[in-house]
C-alpha cells in the first residue's frame, strides 16, 4: 500500500533516518485540578515500531493521547518528537501536526456528517497546505489502499458502516504520509468480524510506509498481536513496560498479571471465573466468611486497607470532573489519582500487596532485556 | 458545591454593580434637563442655575459618580428630585406590589403552561391544538393580550375591576395576562423534557420493573422535568420583580414598573436608578435561588464541571 | 406452529416448564425484520447465551422477549415465561407481572438508572410496589439485596446517585434490581460491554455465583465469544435476525458447523495465539444492515463455502445432532435431518394437513432434542 508521499522537504527525510526515538515521553506528567492524570510516565516508540499502550479506564491511556496529539501541553516532563522537543509556537506545531495522523475510536463522531468522503480525505492536505492538482487523484489512491476503491469521492459518511468509517478514517490520517500514526481504541467500537481488517490495514501500513504506531487498547490480547513492545498503564503510572512477547508471556508487575487473568476463558472446559473454586477474593461479601487478602506480615499494616478490595474502575468522566467516586464492591470513596502519594497505586488491589508498598513507590527498575517494570516484589517468571 | 455558589454569588455582584455604572452613564447620554423637569415654570436661569447646584449637577460627571456610588455603598439611593422622599421609601411599597403580580404571574404560567405541556406528552391528538395554541399566544404581545382580556372581562362583562387599585379582584387579569403571554414557553420546556424522559432507558427499567403508569411520572419523570423548569421560573420572577412595565401600565398596577416609567419622564434620575438597581438585584437573588433549588432537585448538578 | 427446538444440555433441566420458551418470533421495525422466525427455550438454572453483533437483532429479541419494544415495533409469536405468556394477559396485569417474571438488565447502566433517586430507593420501591412494604421495610430489604450483589457496605450505597459509582457498581446495582422480585427469567443484554476487562470478569464471577444460588434461567446476550465461554450452557449464534447455529457450549466452541460460527471462533483463537505482527485472520466483508428482501443465506456473501444454493435459499436450522450419537465425528453428518417431516413446506402442509407454514416436528425428535444441536447452512462441516 504505497502513495505518492506530497513535496516532503529533505530535511524532514533527513530525520526519518535518524536513530533518535521518534516519539518520546520523559517523565511526563499531566495534572487536571489537582490530580494527577498521568504521574511521571516515559515511554518512546522507534522508528517503524509498534509501542503498544494497555490500560483499562483511568488509566491515562486518553491523556497520553491528547498529549501526543499536541491538544494539551504536560504539566512537568518533556514531550520529543524525533528528539525535539514539542513545539509550543502553533505554527511549528501545525507543522507537527503534519507528521503525526491519528485514528480515533468513535467511527461515528469522527467525521463530518456534512462534508463528503472527498473533502473528509483531503482535508489534511488542505489544513498543511499541501493541495495540489492531483489531490483528488491522491485520495483515490488513498481510498483503494484502504479497501474502499469503489466508493464514491461525493458519498457521506452515512453510507458507511462502522469497519467503513474507520477505514476513512485512516485514509484521512495517513494522506500527508506521517512518521506516526496514533491508534486510540480504534477497533473497541467495531463489530468482532470487523475488528481484525482494520488491525490488518494498520499493520500492513505500518509495513510498507515505515510508519509507527501508537497503539492504545484495553485489549491485551489484540495488543500483543500488534505492538513490538508494550506499555501496561494503571491510574496514571506506568506498571511495566518492555517487548511485547516477554510481557504477556512472564509478567513482572501483578497488575499486568491480573490483566491478564481477567481475560475471559476460550473454551468453556477451562472456565476461570464463574467456578466457585476460582472465585477471586476481590468481592468480599460478609456472608461467604473471612475474604480479606492474604497480606504478609513482615510489617504491621492498617487493618482498613487489608480488606480493600474489588475493582477500583472508575468512571471515565469523573477523573475530570473531580467527584469523588465509590469504588468497585468496597463502596468507599476513592478519589481518582492522587497528587503523587507516596505509595504504590496498585495497592488496593493488589493480592501481593505488603507493607512497603502502602509506605513507599516503587521506582522503576530496569533489567537487562530491556524490560522495565514499577513494583517491589515483581513476580518471577 | 459551597464553592459553586460563592462564586454564582461573586459574579452576581459584579453584574450588579455593572448594570449600575451602565444606567449611571445612559443617564447622562439621555437628553433632557432635570432642572427644568423639576420646575418647568421657572423663568430665570438663574433659578436653574440653584436647582442644579442644590441637586450637585454642576459638578463634574467623575465627583457626581463617586458621590452616586459612595452613597450606594452605605444603602442609601438617594432622595427623589421630584418628591422629595427617600428614594427606598418610594420603592420599596412598589417592590411588594409588583412582587405579588409577579408571583402570581409566575403561579399562572406555570400552571397554564405546564398544563399544556403535559396534555400535549400524554396526549397526540392534542398536540396539534396545543401547538396552535403555543403559537397564538407567543405572538400575542403582552399589551393586546392585557386589553383584550380587560375589554372582555371588565368593560363587557363586568366582572373585574377596571380601575388602578392593587387588591385580590385587582390582580386576576394582570396575572391571567402575564400567565398567557408566558405559558408557551413552560409547555415547550416541559413537552420537551417529558418526551426526553419517558422515551429514555431509565423509564423503560421502570416499566421493566412494573411499576404503575402514574408512579412512574410522578416519581420518576417529573423530578427531571423539574430541573430545567426551576431555571426558567427563576429568571421569569426576577424579570418580573423588575418591572413588568406593559402590564403595570395598561391595568394601572402601581408596581415598580410603573414607578419607573413616570420617573424617567420626569428626568427623576435617583429614583431610575434605584428601580434598575433593585430590578438587578431582583435577576441576580432569583437566579441564584433558582440555583440552589436545581442543585436540590438534581443532584448532578451540585457540582461544576471542571 | 414451528416446534421449538430446545437448547438442551448434557444434562437436561427439570420436567415441566422452561423458564423460556420462544416460538417463531418476529420483530419488524416499519416492515423490515429485525428478528425473523427464531425459536429456542431455556430451562431452569440454565445460562443460554446469544451471541451476535450489530444488526444480529440480539437486543431486539431480549426486548421482545420482554415485552419492552416501543408500540411502533411490530412482535408476532409465542413467548412463554415459566409457562405465562406476558402478551395474552390484559396490559396492566402483564405490567404487574412481569417484574416478577422477568428481570431485565440492560447494558448501559447509567442509562438505565434515574439520575435525580438514590438507588437504594430505586432498588425499594418494587418492594413497595410488588410487596406492599413501606418505606423503612422496603429500604432494608433494598440494602440486603445489595449485600447480595457482594456490595461492601451496602447501606452507604443505599443513599448513591448513579453518577457516584463506578461502572462496575451500577452494573451490579442493576443485576441486584433485576433479581428483586427472584424471577425465574433473567434477560441480560451484553452488561458487560461497557465494562473493563477486571471489572468485567468480578461480574461474570458474580454472576456464575448468583445463578448456582437462585437457579433462575438466564438469557445472556453477547458479542464476546469468551463471555459466552465463561458462562453459557448452552449457546445461539444469530445473524442477520436469525439463528444460524445454537448448541451445548462445548459442542459448540469443539466443531462448530456454521461458517460464521467457524470465523467468530478462529479470530479469537488467532487474536490469542498468532505471531505477533502477522495479519490476523479476518472474515471478509461486514455484518448486513436491516434490510426487507434477502435472497438466500445472509452470511453467503462474506461465506468461503458459498455456492449457488446459498444464494437462492434460506437455509433452514437443522439437527446435525443424531451421528453424534452414534460416537461418529460430525464430519460425516449428511446435510441434515430437518426438524419438519418433510423437505418442503408445501409438503408438510399437505402432509399434517394444516395451514401452509405449518409444520410438525420428525418422528425422533426426543433424539434431536436431547442433542439439541442445530446449523442452518447449505454446507455445514466441521473443519480440521
Amino acid at each position: 500500500m504505497t502513495a505518492p508521499a506530497p513535496n516532503i522537504e529533505p530535511e524532514v527525510q533527513a530525520g526519518r533516518r535518524a536513530a533518535t526515538p521518534v516519539l518520546g515521553f520523559e517523565s511526563v506528567s499531566k495534572y487536571y485540578r489537582g490530580l494527577a492524570a498521568l504521574d511521571q510516565v516515559s515511554l518512546s516508540l522507534d522508528r517503524g515500531r509498534a509501542l503498544g499502550l494497555v490500560g483499562e479506564s483511568g488509566s491515562g491511556k486518553s491523556t497520553c493521547v491528547r498529549l501526543a496529539l499536541g491538544l494539551e501541553r504536560p504539566t512537568s516532563g518533556r514531550l520529543t518528537f524525533r528528539g525535539a522537543d514539542y513545539p509550543r509556537s502553533r505554527r511549528r506545531l501545525g507543522t507537527l501536526r503534519r507528521e503525526v495522523g491519528f485514528v480515533l475510536q468513535d467511527p461515528y463522531d469522527s467525521l463530518d456528517p456534512r462534508m463528503r468522503l472527498r473533502e473528509i480525505v483531503s482535508e489534511p492536505l488542505r489544513a498543511h497546505r499541501l493541495r495540489g492538482r492531483d489531490t483528488d487523484q491522491l485520495v483515490a489512491e488513498m481510498l483503494r489502499a484502504v479497501g474502499l476503491g469503489d466508493a464514491p469521492l461525493d458519498s457521506y459518511p452515512a453510507r458507511y458502516s462502522g469497519g467503513g468509517r474507520q477505514r476513512i478514517a485512516i485514509a484521512r490520517a495517513l494522506i500527508t504520509d506521517p512518521a506516526v500514526l496514533i491508534c486510540d481504541e480504534p477497533t473497541s467500537s467495531l463489530d468482532v468480524s470487523v475488528q481484525a481488517q482494520i488491525v490488518n490495514l494498520l499493520l500492513d501500513a505500518k509495513r510498507t510506509r515505515d510508519l509507527s504506531l501508537l497503539f492504545v487498547s484495553h485489549d491485551l490480547d489484540l495488543i500483543g498481536r500488534v505492538a513490538d513492545t508494550l506499555v501496561v498503564m494503571y491510574r496514571g503510572r506506568v506498571m511495566e513496560s518492555g517487548p511485547a512477547e516477554l510481557i504477556r508471556s512472564k509478567p513482572r508487575h501483578p497488575y499486568t498479571k491480573s490483566l491478564h487473568d481477567a481475560v475471559p476463558a476460550d473454551h468453556p472446559a477451562r472456565r476461570k471465573m464463574s467456578t466457585p473454586a476460582n472465585l477471586p477474593a476481590a468481592t468480599s461479601h460478609p456472608a461467604a466468611g473471612s475474604t480479606a487478602r492474604p497480606v504478609v506480615a513482615d510489617s504491621p499494616v492498617p487493618a482498613e486497607s487489608a480488606v480493600l478490595a474489588g475493582s477500583a474502575v472508575l468512571a471515565g468522566s469523573a477523573v475530570l470532573a473531580g467527584s469523588a467516586v465509590l469504588a468497585g464492591s468496597t463502596g468507599l470513596a476513592e478519589p481518582t489519582g492522587q497528587s503523587g502519594p507516596d505509595c504504590c497505586v496498585f495497592v488496593s488491589r493488589c493480592p501481593a500487596a505488603r507493607a512497603r508498598c502502602y509506605a513507599e513507590r516503587p521506582p522503576t527498575v530496569t533489567e537487562a532485556d530491556g524490560r522495565s517494570h514499577a513494583c517491589f516484589f515483581p513476580l518471577a517468571g | 458545591m459551597a464553592r459553586t455558589l460563592i462564586r454564582r454569588i461573586a459574579f452576581g455582584v459584579i453584574a450588579i454593580l455593572g448594570v449600575a455604572v451602565l444606567a449611571f452613564l445612559l443617564e447622562f447620554v439621555v437628553p433632557g434637563d432635570p432642572a427644568r423637569a423639576i420646575a418647568p415654570r421657572a423663568q430665570s436661569a438663574a433659578v436653574l442655575e440653584n436647582i442644579r447646584i442644590q441637586l450637585h449637577l454642576n459638578r463634574p460627571l467623575i465627583v457626581q459618580f463617586a458621590d452616586y456610588f459612595g452613597e450606594l455603598f452605605r444603602g442609601n439611593l438617594g432622595t427623589s428630585y421630584v418628591q422629595r422622599q427617600s428614594v427606598t421609601s418610594l420603592i420599596m411599597p412598589r417592590l411588594a406590589t409588583t412582587g405579588w403580580l409577579a408571583l402570581a404571574g409566575v403561579v399562572a404560567e406555570v400552571i397554564i403552561g405546564g398544563a399544556l405541556g403535559v396534555l400535549s406528552t400524554l396526549y397526540a391528538r392534542v398536540r396539534a391544538v396545543v401547538a396552535a395554541v403555543n403559537l397564538t399566544l407567543l405572538s400575542l404581545p403582552q399589551f393586546v393580550v392585557g386589553l383584550v382580556l380587560l375589554l372582555i372581562f371588565g368593560f363587557r362583562l363586568h366582572l373585574a375591576p377596571v380601575t388602578g387599585g392593587a387588591g385580590p379582584a385587582e390582580i386576576v387579569l394582570p396575572a391571567l395576562t402575564l400567565g398567557l403571554v408566558g405559558a408557551p414557553w413552560y409547555a415547550q420546556i416541559v413537552a420537551d423534557q417529558m418526551a426526553d424522559s419517558l422515551a429514555s432507558p431509565y423509564v423503560r427499567t421502570a416499566v421493566a420493573k412494573g411499576l404503575p403508569d402514574r408512579y412512574i411520572l410522578w416519581r420518576h419523570v417529573l423530578r427531571n422535568v423539574l430541573s430545567p423548569a426551576i431555571t426558567m421560573i427563576g429568571m421569569d420572577l426576577g424579570a418580573y420583580l423588575s418591572g413588568v412595565v406593559t402590564v403595570e401600565v395598561v391595568f394601572g398596577w402601581p408596581g415598580i414598573g410603573l414607578l419607573a416609567v413616570d420617573s424617567l419622564q420626569n428626568l427623576d434620575r435617583p429614583v431610575v436608578m434605584g428601580t434598575v438597581i433593585v430590578g438587578a438585584v431582583a435577576v441576580v437573588a432569583f437566579n441564584l435561588i433558582a440555583d440552589v433549588l436545581r442543585m436540590y432537585v438534581d443532584p448532578r448538578t451540585r457540582e461544576e464541571p471542571a | 406452529m414451528t416446534a421449538a427446538p430446545a437448547m438442551a444440555t448434557s444434562a437436561p433441566g427439570p420436567g415441566g416448564q422452561a423458564a423460556l420458551e420462544v416460538d417463531s418470533l418476529r420483530v419488524c421495525y416499519a416492515g423490515l425484520p429485525a428478528v425473523d422466525d427464531v425459536s429456542l427455550r431455556v430451562e431452569p438454572g440454565q445460562v443460554a447465551a446469544l451471541i451476535g453483533e450489530t444488526s444480529s437483532g440480539k437486543s431486539s429479541l431480549a426486548l421482545g422477549v420482554a415485552r419492552l419494544l416501543p408500540s411502533s415495533a411490530v412482535v408476532t409469536g409465542r413467548v412463554e415465561i415459566a409457562g405465562t405468556d406476558l402478551a395474552g394477559l390484559p396490559a396492566r396485569e402483564a405490567r404487574r407481572r412481569r417484574a416478577s417474571l422477568v428481570g431485565y438488565i440492560a447494558q448501559d447502566a447509567m442509562a438505565a438508572l434515574n439520575p435525580v433517586i438514590p438507588v437504594g430507593r430505586q432498588i425499594a420501591e418494587l418492594f413497595g410496589v410488588h410487596r406492599g412494604m413501606h418505606r423503612a421495610e422496603a429500604s432494608a430489604q433494598a440494602v440486603r439485596e445489595l449485600a447480595r450483589v457482594r456490595i461492601d457496605r451496602p447501606e452507604r450505597v443505599v443513599r448513591a446517585y448513579p453518577h457516584q459509582l463506578s461502572g462496575g457498581m451500577r452494573q451490579r446495582v442493576m443485576i441486584a434490581m433485576a433479581m428483586a422480585l427472584s424471577p425465574p427469567l433473567l434477560i441480560a443484554d451484553e452488561p458487560t460491554t461497557a465494562l473493563d476487562v477486571s471489572t468485567q470478569a468480578e461480574i461474570l464471577g458474580l454472576v456464575g455465583q448468583l445463578q448456582a444460588e437462585t437457579g433462575s434461567g438466564i438469557l445472556w446476550i453477547t458479542h464476546d465469544m469468551g463471555v459466552v465461554a465463561e458462562l453459557a450452557d448452552v449457546v445461539a449464534v444469530m445473524y442477520a435476525g436469525r439463528i444460524v447455529e445454537q448448541g451445548p457450549a462445548g459442542d459448540l466452541f469443539d466443531h462448530p458447523l456454521h461458517p460464521y460460527t467457524q470465523g467468530l471462533l478462529r479470530t479469537r483463537r488467532d487474536l490469542r495465539t498468532g505471531r505477533p505482527g502477522a495479519p490476523l485472520y479476518q472474515i471478509e466483508g461486514s455484518p448486513p444492515a436491516l434490510s426487507a428482501q434477502r435472497r438466500g443465506c445472509a452470511f453467503a456473501p462474506r461465506c468461503a463455502r458459498r455456492t449457488e444454493i446459498c444464494r437462492e435459499q434460506v437455509p433452514e436450522l437443522m439437527t446435525q445432532g443424531h451421528n453424534l450419537q452414534a460416537g461418529n465425528g460430525p464430519s460425516d453428518a449428511s446435510p441434515s435431518r430437518p426438524l419438519a417431516a418433510a423437505a418442503s413446506p408445501a409438503g408438510s402442509a399437505s402432509a399434517a394437513g394444516q395451514a401452509p407454514d405449518a409444520r410438525q416436528p420428525g418422528p425422533a425428535r426426543a433424539d434431536l432434542l436431547a442433542t439439541g444441536w442445530l446449523a442452518a447452512c447449505h454446507h455445514p462441516e466441521v473443519l480440521s
